[in-house]
């Protein structure tokens, strides 16, 4: 039922991305967040483009999945843009109506609105579509390692993460098969009003929280059963490695980052 | 009287994308009223799309279903399913996921109010579907949360019956039920066909298909592999590996036998069966 939903699913097409560390991806993926924000003019977000355009080529996945993953959010960023192009201020005024007003600075604030959302978006998108979750669990796991430092229960958060990641999937089709059950029954979820569509909420709401109570009950009782203490320290069976490409990104990411400033500088 | 045609029904899932896969391939084949079809198949062969297509869950790729005097394509507007569900009673696996009342007559009632039945028919339909399936009457009013396995089991194929379908779909109604609940269900089923309910029965169990069915359907691959009595097929043995299937353990016993000699007036199906024509012999021997 979910071919919509793109953010968070992973493609396997076995390109040099999908092969890097999950730890070089995430923070190469949290770097260049942070490095749109720092772009200031045509020249910034157009080198910032080019090189995620660079990064979605070499993921070997066609644009059309990205294109998918961004429609989902279509309706946020026109909603946002709308505001932000009717209420702010400076530059040539177009039209005015009370408060409401075009202007070449409310414009321009948009512009670079959408130029945010899309990058930022597909930047998340590579990161997603090349890493499995299990191996971004991990990645994030090892991360978080410095924050035990300051009493973060790392051991802790990144189980419920990998087990919430592990139970997505599980979940959607849980909630597959209990909307199929109560259709069956005759619940169209697909008419009647809001009020009336919010109460066919209670026949799928109340089967997927009562079933995720068992599930837990039982996935904690399991867990114990096999010698499981959340205090304890634990090895790892997924070991990753840190290899020449992995510094190679890194590396790139710096360049990426010292052309971003000149740019921001000269021109 | 048919209850049931499908004419070249194909499912694909995710058709028209890079990821389609096709369940189903080019189904013909027609199921008699009143009569009870087992759809056997190992896991992945098609067996629960098929439910769904007939329940007007999914639609068909290509290809239509026709059940009475409703025919199902892929054109078929969703608003027009609605009525394909009145007519069919689909009974999940794990039925007991789907509770969600405060009350276990709530949840009965839930299928007929939604049909538009009035309280107090809805009312009457659910105490009698739940006297049907034995069904302790002083719990109506508790939380169906509070209840056994079992018993919720009843419980949800009650709320399939109280919408009193014409055609029933079971896809593994015995799954996790301990032996005294599995009779029981069993003993339901014949009560159903008794009714003259067409019922079609999804099952791993071969010995449910010796006993109740009155045809059976392999599916392998999303094709129809065979379709007949459990007998003619059971005689095949050649077919039942080439699917994946095994002999219902009577069977099993009767053929053992007849290679070591025995000859069998027509193959025995059940236990019942097998020990009847024992004793007959054991008769003729005497004499």
């Amino acid at each position: 039922m979910n071919n919509k939903v793109l953010f968070g699913s992973y493609v396997p097409t076995n390109s040099w991305l999908h092969r890097l560390d999950p730890r070089a991806k995430i923070i190469a993926c949290f770097w260049f967040v942070i490095l749109v924000f720092f772009a200031k003019n045509f020249w910034t977000y157009a080198w910032l483009t080019f090189i995620l355009g660079i990064a979605m080529v070499m993921t070997k996945i066609s644009f059309k999945m990205y294109w998918n993953g961004i429609k989902v959010l279509i309706g946020l960023i026109t909603f946002t843009v709308a505001i932000q192009i009717l209420f702010s201020s400076g530059g040539t005024v177009y039209w005015q109506w009370g408060i409401l007003a075009i202007t070449s600075g409310g414009l321009k604030q948009a512009l670079v609105i959408i130029m945010r959302f899309v990058l930022i978006i597909n930047a998340s998108t590579v990161l997603t579509l090349t890493t499995e979750s299990l191996e971004l669990a991990t990645g994030l796991e090892i991360l978080m390692k410095p924050l035990q430092a300051l009493k973060v229960p790392v051991n802790q958060l990144t189980m419920m993460m990998s087990i919430a990641l592990r139970f997505v999937p599980t979940l959607m089709n849980e909630v597959t098969t209990i909307m199929n059950a109560q259709r069956s029954r005759g619940v169209n979820f697909n008419e009647g009003s809001l009020i009336k569509r919010i109460k066919q909420l209670v026949p799928i709401m109340v089967p997927l929280l009562v079933s995720s109570f068992k599930r837990a009950d039982e996935l904690a009782t399991a867990m114990e059963a096999r010698g499981y203490n959340p205090d304890q320290a634990r090895s790892q069976y997924r070991v990753i490695a840190w290899q020449r490409q992995d510094t190679q990104a890194m590396v790139a990411m710096l360049v990426v980052t010292i052309a971003l400033g000149l740019l921001r500088i000269w021109l | 009287m048919e209850a049931i045609r499908f004419k070249d029904l194909t499912y694909i899932y995710q058709a028209n994308s890079v990821m389609a896969q096709p369940a189903l391939t080019k189904i013909t084949t027609t199921f008699k009223q009143g009569a009870t079809t087992a759809i056997i198949g190992h896991t992945g062969s098609g067996k629960s799309t098929l439910m769904q297509l007939i329940d007007g869950l999914i639609l068909p790729t290509a290809g239509s279903i026709t059940l009475g005097d409703l025919t199902i394509t892929n054109e078929t507007p969703v608003k027009e399913l609605g009525k394909l569900r009145r007519l069919v009673g689909y009974v999940f696996q794990f039925p007991e996921k789907q509770l969600f009342a405060e009350s276990v007559l709530d949840d009965v009632k839930f299928g007929p109010l939604n049909q538009g039945l009035s309280d107090e028919e809805a009312q009457e339909r659910a105490q009698a579907a739940l006297e049907q399936l034995n069904f302790p009457l002083e719990l109506l009013k508790h939380s169906p949360f509070e209840l056994s396995g079992g018993q919720q089991r009843r419980v949800a194929i009650a709320g399939v019956l109280a919408m009193h379908p014409e055609i029933l779909i079971l896809d593994e109604p015995t799954v996790g039920l301990d032996p005294e609940g599995q009779a029981e269900l069993l003993t339901l089923v014949r009560d159903l066909q008794a009714q003259g309910l067409t019922i079609l029965i999804v099952t791993h169990q071969m010995e449910i298909v010796a006993q109740l069915a009155d045809e059976v359907m392999v599916l392998n691959h999303g094709q129809l592999a065979f379709q007949g009595s459990s007998q003619d097929l059971f005689l095949q043995p050649d077919l039942l590996a080439d699917n994946h299937l095994r002999l219902p353990k009577a069977i099993q016993l009767a053929t053992n036998l007849g290679q070591r000699g025995i000859t069998w007036d027509g193959l025995p199906l059940t236990t019942a069966q097998l020990a009847d024509q024992i004793i007959q012999m054991w008769g003729d021997q005497d004499e």
